[in-house]
């Protein structure tokens, strides 16, 4: 399940391609539904100063990615978490919607 | 889908991760019975027959799953089930306690699906049955 990133700048919107495992394939629909609900839900929590809730949340993005062949996910999941524990703010608005536009751009190759 | 292998008791609370769980294990040959919290499964580790195997995570709501571990390793027909815990944080100390505290193996989220595979195939072996029993 590797990572064809077709660019190393995860901020200037080209398309990544990731090669996720064919029999995941019916999974990938509420995988990826989930994780924009839980930008919108951590966004939310963030507005609120919500820190537990916004780590909470982005616990689960990190354990959940990675497992399905989305490492940025669980990358973008591991960072958000750091920050929540730090109730640092700046960085969750920050990563929030780079995430957000990660799963917008994200092309899925079944092999 | 594979032979039949018995049950796998599950319990996980990030839905996307039971699911995926679920797919390889039942691929694999399992019936996957899952719980979704720590309560929901304190009750069906009182209620069920002992699984082959339980796949633990280690961070859930209202029950965590090293207190889960102990309650299993309490219940004469489940004491010898392995149990792999599951954990997205690599805390050593939380680690250990699951060792310490009767887990067969952990695996580190996310999980992949061969290293999964590989190790609850470990469990199968003839190696391992002889040893467990």
């Amino acid at each position: 399940m590797e990572q064809n990133q077709t660019h190393g700048n995860s901020t200037d919107g080209m398309q990544e391609i990731v090669r996720v495992d064919a029999s995941f394939e019916p999974l990938i629909p509420k995988f990826m539904a989930n994780r924009k609900k839980e930008t919108v839900s951590m966004q939310q929590a963030l507005d609120a100063q919500d820190f537990e809730t916004v780590r909470t949340i982005s616990h689960g993005i990190k354990g959940a990615g990675g497992s399905y062949g989305f490492d940025r996910i669980t990358e973008f999941g591991a960072a958000i978490e750091r920050a929540a524990k730090a109730a640092d703010a700046e960085t969750i608005s920050r990563e929030i919607p780079l995430l957000a536009a990660y799963l917008d751009r994200v092309a899925i190759v079944y092999e | 889908m594979k032979q039949a292998k018995g049950t796998l008791f599950m319990v996980e609370d990030e839905d996307n991760t039971a699911a995926l769980i679920k797919l390889i294990m039942e691929q694999e040959g399992y019936q996957v019975i899952h719980a979704s919290d720590g309560r929901l499964a304190q009750s069906q580790i009182d209620a069920l027959p002992p699984p082959a195997l339980v796949l633990l995570d280690m961070g859930l709501p209202h029950v965590n799953g090293l207190t889960l571990l102990a309650q299993i390793k309490n219940r004469p027909t489940w004491a010898k089930v392995p149990v792999l815990m599951l954990t997205a944080n690599d805390d050593k100390t939380d680690i250990c306690k699951a060792i310490v505290g009767g887990a067969t193996e952990y695996i580190l989220k996310p999980i992949k699906k061969d290293e999964l595979l590989a190790r609850v195939r470990r469990f199968q072996s003839p190696d391992w049955k002889s040893r467990a029993s």
